[in-house]
C-alpha cells in the first residue's frame, strides 16, 4: 500500500498545475467560452504537445501508458482552472471507447489523430428516454450488405459542435433494454444522414442533439464485436466517471481555499467574517466534505489500476455518490459565504458552482449511483 | 379562527387575476419570456398603477392593505410574472420618499414608478467600516473620491445609492452620509462589480436625509426590506412544476420518474415544510392586518423559504438528467422550439435565478442574528 506518486506523476501534476496558474486565467477563460467553438484551439496543440492528449493510450497506440492514476492527476488539476477543453469528450469517452473496444486496425486508424490534437471526437451514447440507462437504445443500426444502416436519436452530445467523429451506441438486436445487442459504431459526423443541433450548456461547454437518418456507415466501423459494445461503453463512461469526480475534487478545493480567504478579509461589523464560529465551522465541513471526496478518488483510481471488475465498478460509484453529495454541499456554501455576488458572472465562484452541479448529473446521478452501487 | 379569505378580498383577487390573465397570458408563461413580452407586462403595470404597489399612494403606490398586498404578490408570483429589479422599487423609492426632498424625488421617483431606471446599492453586507469613498468639502461641495466594490448590478445600472464619509473623523457608521451617484455621470468609472468615484461632486442639496445620518436611513430601508411572500409562492410554483416533469420524464427502465419511491419521497418531504411555510405566512398576514408588527417568526419564512427553494431547484436538476445541461440562447429557439423537453431550460434558469436570489435579499447568517438578538436578547458587542 502506498498513496505516495511516482516520480513521472508528480512532474505530470506540477507542469498541469502550472499551466492552469500561469496560462489559464480565469478572465481568459471566460473570452474563450464566448468564442465560437467555445475552446482554446492553441491550449488544445499545448495539450498535444506537452503528451496530456496521449496520456491514457498504451504505447503500442502512439501513446504514453498511462492509467488510471494518471488520468486522476490530470483531471484534478482541470478542475482548478474549470478547463473547458474537449478532453473528456475526445480523450477519455471517444478515444477510451476506441481504445477499450477497437480492433488494432481502427485503433491506429484514429488514435493517432486524438493524439496529435488533429481529430476531435465525441460520445454518442445518451438518449431522451434513457436517463442514466446505456442500454435503454431506441436507436438501431441495420445490416445492410456490406454496410449498416443506422437510424435515430442522441441526446446531449458533448464536443459535438466540433466533433469530426462519433462514437455511436446503437441496437443491432434485442428489446429496448436488453444488456444484449448493444452495438458500438465509429461515425465520421460528415456522413450524409446525420445532423446536428449545437448549443452551449449550463457549465459553458458545447454539446448537440444529433439525428441519424439512415446514415450508412461501413461494416469496418463498427467497433468490436456487434452486440457485445454495452460493457464497452460501461468502461469508457466509468473512466469518464473518474476523470469528472476527480474534477469535482479540483472545483472544491479551489472552493474551499476561496472561501477560506475571502472570510479572512472581507469585514463585517469591524472583524473579518471569518472570526465568526458558525462560519468558522461551515469552512470546516467544507474542507471535511473535499477530504472525503478526495480519498474516494484515491480508491476508485486504485481500484480501476488493479483491473476493470465489480469491485472498480462499486469503487467508481461510490466515489460518484461522494461526488454528487460534497459537490452540492461545498458548492452552496461557497456561493452562500460570497453573499450577493456568490452567482454572479464576473466572479467564479458560481461557475465553479454550475459545474458541480452539472457533474452531479453526468453520468448518473447521486441516486443513480447509489443504486448501481448496491446492486453490485 | 378561519383560513379563508373575507368575500371583498376574493372579489379584489379576482380583479386580479383578471388583470395578470390579460397582460401576462398563459400563453407566453410557461415558455420563453422574451424581454419584449417583459416590457409590456411592465408597461401594463405602470398603465393601471400598479407598478410599485408597497408604496403610499401620495407617492404613486396603492392603499392596499396588507391582504390585498399578499393577493397581488401571490398573484404574479404564480403567474411567474417578471419582476422588476427590486433595488429601485423597494430600496432607492422608499429611501427617496422617506428621506429625500422635494427636488429628489421629482427627480428620481417617476423614472422608478415607470419601471424604467436600474439602480443598485453600495451597502453590501451593511459594513459601515467598509465604506471608502470619501468626500471632502470644498465651499458648498463635496468631492468625492475611491471605490466601491461588490456592488451587485452596477454595470447594468443608471444610479448607484451610495454611501460616502463626509466626516472622515468618525469611524463606522458616523459619519456617513448617502447620496445619489448618477453612473453615467463625471468621474465615474464601472468595472464589473466595481465603482470608481475619482472627484465626483456632490452638492449639499444632493445628500440623502440630514448629513452623517446616512447609515441610519440606509438600514431604516433595508429592514424594510422584507417581502417573503414571493418567495413561498415561487417554491409552490416551482414544486408544481417538478411534479409535473416527474410524471413525464422517463426513468430509463421504462417507467416515468412519479414511480421512483426515492423520488417521491423527497418531494413528499418538501411539500409538507413548504405546507407550513405557508401556514406560517398566513399568521404573519394575520398579524399585519390586525395593525400587530409581527415578530422572529416572520424571519423563518426568508431563511426555510430559501433553504426549501434551493431544494427544490437540486431536485429539478436532478430530475432533468442530461437535459439539465442544454444552455441555449433563448433568441435562438425561437424558430426552432426548445431543446429535449420544453420545460427544461424555464426550469434551470429558475433553479439558477433562485439561488442568486437567496443570497441577495435576505442573508440566511444576518437573517439569524437577528432572530437571535430578538429571542435572545443583545448578547455580544
Amino acid at each position: 500500500m502506498d498513496f505516495s506518486f511516482s516520480q513521472e506523476q508528480t512532474l505530470l501534476q506540477d507542469s498541469i498545475e502550472r499551466f492552469i496558474q500561469k496560462d489559464y486565467p480565469f478572465a481568459a477563460r471566460q473570452k474563450v467560452i464566448k468564442d465560437a467553438i467555445g475552446y482554446s484551439a492553441a491550449h488544445w496543440q499545448t495539450f498535444a504537445e506537452l503528451g496530456w492528449l496521449g496520456m491514457p493510450f498504451p504505447e503500442d497506440d502512439g501513446g504514453f501508458g498511462g492509467r488510471s492514476i494518471e488520468s486522476m492527476i490530470t483531471w484534478e488539476q482541470f478542475g482548478k482552472g474549470l478547463v473547458v477543453e474537449p478532453f473528456l469528450a475526445t480523450v477519455v469517452l471517444a478515444g477510451g471507447a476506441i481504445k477499450i473496444g477497437g480492433t488494432e486496425q481502427q485503433r491506429a486508424a484514429h488514435l493517432p489523430g486524438i493524439i496529435d490534437g488533429s481529430t476531435q471526437a465525441a460520445l454518442a451514447y445518451a438518449e431522451p428516454q434513457g436517463r442514466f440507462n446505456l442500454a435503454d437504445l431506441t436507436t438501431t443500426a441495420v445490416k445492410d450488405g456490406d454496410d449498416y444502416v443506422l437510424n435515430g436519436y442522441k441526446a446531449v452530445v458533448l464536443n459535438g459542435p466540433a466533433a469530426d467523429l462519433l462514437v455511436v451506441s446503437a441496437r443491432t438486436s434485442g428489446a429496448q433494454r436488453d444488456q444484449d445487442g448493444v452495438s458500438l459504431f465509429i461515425v465520421a459526423t460528415d456522413t450524409q444522414g446525420l445532423t446536428r443541433r449545437d448549443y452551449p450548456t449550463v457549465d459553458a461547454f458545447r454539446a448537440s442533439e444529433v439525428t441519424l437518418k439512415d446514415v450508412k456507415v461501413r461494416n469496418a466501423s463498427l467497433l468490436g464485436e456487434a452486440g457485445a459494445g454495452l460493457p464497452v461503453l460501461q468502461q469508457a463512461i466509468d473512466e469518464g466517471t473518474l476523470a469528472v469526480g476527480s474534477e469535482a475534487v479540483g472545483c472544491m478545493e479551489v472552493l474551499y481555499k476561496d472561501t477560506v480567504e475571502y472570510c479572512k478579509t472581507r469585514e463585517q461589523f469591524g472583524q473579518p467574517i471569518g472570526k465568526f464560529q458558525v462560519l468558522q465551522h461551515r469552512m470546516v465541513d467544507m474542507f471535511m466534505e473535499h477530504e472525503q471526496a478526495k480519498s474516494l478518488m484515491f480508491m476508485a483510481a486504485m481500484r480501476l489500476d488493479e483491473g476493470y471488475d465489480e469491485q472498480a465498478q462499486k469503487a467508481v460509484s461510490a466515489f460518484k455518490v461522494q461526488v454528487g453529495k460534497s459537490g452540492r454541499f461545498v458548492g452552496q456554501n461557497a456561493v452562500q459565504l460570497h453573499g450577493g455576488m456568490g452567482m454572479t458572472d464576473e466572479l467564479n465562484i458560481g461557475h465553479y458552482f454550475k459545474r458541480l452541479t452539472m457533474i452531479d448529473t453526468l453520468f448518473g446521478n447521486v441516486d443513480f449511483h447509489l443504486k448501481r452501487f448496491g446492486s453490485l | 379562527m378561519k383560513l379563508s379569505f373575507r368575500e371583498e378580498e376574493l372579489a379584489f383577487e379576482k380583479d386580479v387575476v383578471q388583470f395578470v390573465d390579460e397582460h401576462w397570458p398563459e400563453t407566453i408563461r410557461s415558455g420563453r419570456a422574451s424581454l419584449e413580452f417583459a416590457r409590456r407586462w411592465f408597461d401594463a403595470l405602470v398603465a393601471k398603477g400598479w407598478s410599485v404597489p408597497q408604496w403610499p399612494t401620495s407617492m404613486g403606490g396603492t392603499d392596499w392593505t396588507p391582504t390585498q398586498k399578499f393577493i397581488w404578490e401571490r398573484t404574479v408570483a404564480r403567474a411567474e410574472a417578471p419582476t422588476w429589479d427590486p433595488c429601485g422599487t423597494a430600496l432607492a423609492g422608499p429611501l427617496l420618499y422617506s428621506f429625500g426632498n422635494h427636488h429628489q424625488r421629482e427627480r428620481f421617483l417617476p423614472g422608478i414608478r415607470a419601471l424604467q431606471a436600474r439602480w443598485c446599492h453600495s451597502f453590501a453586507a451593511r459594513d459601515p467600516t467598509r465604506i471608502e469613498v470619501l468626500a471632502v468639502r470644498r465651499g458648498e461641495r463635496y468631492f468625492a473620491s475611491g471605490r466601491v466594490v461588490e456592488v451587485v448590478g452596477a454595470s447594468d445600472s443608471d444610479y448607484m445609492m451610495g454611501l460616502i464619509r463626509t466626516d472622515p473623523s468618525q469611524r463606522a457608521e458616523a459619519g456617513l452620509s448617502l447620496c445619489i451617484v448618477d453612473l453615467h455621470g463625471d468621474g465615474i468609472a464601472v468595472e464589473g462589480m466595481t465603482v470608481t468615484l475619482d472627484e465626483v461632486v456632490v452638492a449639499d442639496a444632493e445628500l440623502l436625509g440630514d448629513e452623517s445620518q446616512g447609515w441610519n436611513c440606509a438600514v431604516a430601508v433595508l429592514d424594510h426590506e422584507r417581502t417573503a411572500v414571493r418567495r413561498v409562492t415561487s417554491v409552490r410554483v416551482q414544486l408544481d412544476k417538478l411534479k409535473n416533469l416527474l410524471s413525464r420524464t422517463p426513468d430509463g427502465n421504462g417507467l416515468m420518474l412519479d414511480q421512483d419511491e426515492d423520488l417521491c419521497r423527497k418531494v413528499a418531504a418538501i411539500d409538507v415544510q413548504l405546507m407550513s411555510l405557508e401556514g406560517l405566512e398566513l399568521r404573519v398576514l394575520s398579524d399585519l392586518a390586525r395593525g400587530a408588527v409581527p415578530g422572529p417568526e416572520a424571519s423563518v419564512l426568508q431563511i426555510k423559504g430559501g433553504e426549501l427553494a434551493i431544494q427544490v431547484g437540486e431536485l429539478i436538476v436532478e430530475s432533468l438528467g442530461y437535459y439539465a445541461m442544454p444552455y441555449p440562447d433563448e433568441h435562438l429557439l425561437d424558430n426552432e422550439g426548445p431543446i429535449g423537453p420544453g420545460y427544461a431550460l424555464p426550469a434551470i434558469r429558475g433553479m439558477l435565478f433562485g439561488r442568486s436570489w437567496s443570497a441577495y435579499s435576505g442573508n440566511p447568517e444576518l437573517e439569524r442574528d437577528r432572530v437571535a438578538e430578538r429571542i435572545l436578547g443583545p448578547q455580544k458587542s
